[in-house]
């Protein structure tokens, strides 16, 4: 009995000094909507604080039912100016996920927005990646597992430099591997192809500059031919336009916009 | 008719001298200038049946040559001797590039060269089983050719551009015309039946600053041969070999289409000049893993040709270092970026 109270002691003592966000008096879940349970919600509060503390920005999620008529773009904003959340300090460093219940199933709202840090890292076309992964989890109902992964997205994108796509292929093994071996036949080709010796003349080697001329040319116009083509807009999926925008508040972010 | 260069000085055997250009006599060390050389001094014998048998004027023996060949060393005291009848008349060259390269020079080139070869197996780098190294006079024709050109092609410029929610591409289509004079001077192809073509074609290009005026001496102590083939046999090779050419310069006077399509080329070939010429080669001969391998060095420029053989290890050690390089360095960049590690 007693080495059991020492053991939890030293345990509490430890998880003081690895997770003080447990502590901290900060919250990350705003469940309005009543749709996480009492543990969940405890358990998405403990890892919004790990990921946030990790990537140094404030990682939330927002939900509101059919009681409050804003739209969810307009009330993560007045959130934002209200509580002004931030990993460094009012008015900073946030990316916030909001559910939206107003609607039936299939039209429910859901919105991804990147405020200053947030806002490079997980501009336009990343928040409506992250929007387009958690459609699948979010359509069944699965709310707790649609927040574990956007906790993981948001972690993975804030890592990733803005200029590239986190999820494209420029980052995948294969694709490195692939031209990595495209390069190593290509050289050790043209090693094997000249190992007999290059051919070193060319064009102007026999050349006889001085009597070669063009003597008569004539380029004239004869018809032209003009095609169009609709410029595709992005409606993939259940995802729907959005784009960022600015709060009341004079906060600039970005953001995407999807339905569930 | 046999020609063979004795020394004034001592009476041995003269033969050329790719550092000097003159003649010498290796012996008493003594240089004579090619455009002095006292007609006392080359002793011509004239043979009843020429086409079948020489003999040697240095030593009486009978020397061994092939039908084609036009200078060659007797076998049996080693003296180099020309057969100046197989040089006269049609089969007068007009021009020679003399050998620049030494024999001594020509072989360490040619074992540097095995040396620095990045896909050759590891005993072939090492050139110790060079099995015979001849400097031959290889024949060519040279040709001055002109070219008059009549191209017609339609040319399309592509512009693209967005207004509202459509994008517009605009193709306009020209018909263009040239009417063109391409000259070229001294195409080379190699007139002798035995030599590789392409082999001859990259040896090229040789500089052309230091070609002579042919005289027999210049063949003394090399081997040489008399051309198979005419000109006009030719003909056809040197046309094909400037097509690329002739097709780079089209394309030079047809500029700023976003495509052309060649509806027409019209090519008319004139052989303004042909020049019958030989050009230095010192052909290597190389046995390595039972096999015999040729290779060919420019006698002027020192330019290595022939095909090695292959080390399939090494290239593989290549594919991989090189493969693997770039999969690290892709790897770093991406990691850099953010990207994980696997």
């Amino acid at each position: 009995m007693k080495k059991y109270l020492i053991t939890a002691s030293v345990l509490l003592v430890i998880s003081l000094f690895i997770i003080p966000g447990v502590f901290a008096e900060k919250q990350y879940i705003y469940d309005d909507a009543n749709i996480f349970t009492d543990n969940e919600r405890t358990d998405l509060e403990k890892r919004a604080s790990e990921y946030s503390e990790e990537n140094e920005i404030d990682i939330l999620i927002l939900t509101k039912d059919e009681s409050d008529g804003r739209d969810i773009e307009p009330y993560i904003d007045d959130f934002y100016d209200e509580q002004g959340p931030g990993y460094d300090g009012d008015h900073g460093d946030t990316v916030i996920l909001g559910l939206d219940f107003s609607g039936g199933p299939g039209d429910r709202d859901l919105y991804v927005a990147g405020f200053y840090a947030g806002e490079k890292y997980v501009d336009n076309k990343r928040a409506a990646q992250i929007v387009d992964q958690l459609i699948p989890d979010l359509s069944v109902n699965d709310y707790y597992d649609a927040s574990l992964l956007y906790f993981e997205k948001v972690d993975k994108y804030m890592g990733v430099s803005p200029i590239v796509n986190p999820d494209g292929f420029l980052l995948q093994t294969w694709f490195h591997l692939l031209v990595a071996v495209i390069i190593g036949a290509a050289v050790v080709g043209s090693m094997i192809f000249n190992m007999g010796g290059r051919v070193t003349t060319n064009a102007s080697t026999y050349l006889d500059a001085n009597n070669s001329r063009v003597k008569n040319k004539s380029d004239r116009y004869l018809r032209q031919t003009v095609t169009k083509t609709k410029i595709q807009k992005n409606s993939g999926g259940g995802r729907g336009g959005g784009g960022g925008g600015m709060t009341r508040g004079g906060h600039s972010h970005s953001g995407a916009r999807g339905k569930f | 008719m046999l020609v063979h260069y004795k020394c004034p000085n001592c009476g041995a055997d003269m033969g050329f001298d790719s550092a000097s250009g003159h003649l010498a006599c290796d012996s008493c060390g003594h240089e004579e200038h090619i455009d002095t050389f006292d007609d006392v001094n080359i002793t011509q014998s004239f043979e009843e049946d020429e086409a079948k048998e020489y003999h040697c004027e240095n030593c009486g023996a009978v020397v061994l040559t092939g039908a084609d060949t036009t200078a060659t060393s007797c076998s049996f005291c080693g003296a180099g001797v020309v057969l100046a009848d197989r040089l006269s008349g049609e089969l007068a060259p007009a021009k020679v590039i003399p050998f620049t390269i030494s024999k001594e020079e020509a072989m360490q080139a040619f074992k540097k060269w095995c040396k620095n070869g990045r896909l050759t197996p590891k005993g072939f780098m090492t050139a110790d089983r060079v099995k015979n190294i001849t400097g031959m006079y290889v024949p060519f024709w040279m040709y001055d050719l002109d070219n008059d050109v009549e191209v017609k092609a339609t040319g399309t410029k592509v512009r693209t551009y967005r207004r509202g929610d459509y994008r517009y591409t605009e193709t306009k289509y020209y018909r263009v015309r040239r009417d063109i004079d391409i000259s070229y001077l001294k195409v080379p192809v190699d007139a002798s039946e035995k030599m590789d073509d392409e082999l001859m074609d990259k040896l090229e290009p040789y500089d052309y600053n230091k070609l002579e005026g042919f005289k027999t001496p210049y063949l003394a102590g090399y081997l040489a041969e008399k051309y198979n083939y005419t000109d006009d046999e030719l003909f056809d090779r040197v046309k094909a070999k400037i097509r690329g050419f002739l097709d780079t310069y089209i394309g030079s006077t047809v500029r700023g289409y976003s495509s052309v399509n060649y509806e027409q080329k019209n090519i008319r070939t004139k052989k303004t000049n042909s020049y019958y010429v030989l050009l230095p080669v010192w052909m290597v001969y190389y046995d390595f893993d039972q096999q015999e391998h040729t290779f060919a060095m420019n006698g002027q420029t020192g330019k290595i040709v022939g095909k090695p053989p292959l080390s399939y290890s090494k290239a593989a050690l290549w594919f991989s270092g090189i493969a693997g390089g770039s999969f690290v360095l892709f790897k770093t960049i991406a990691i850099m970026l953010g990207g994980d590690i696997l």
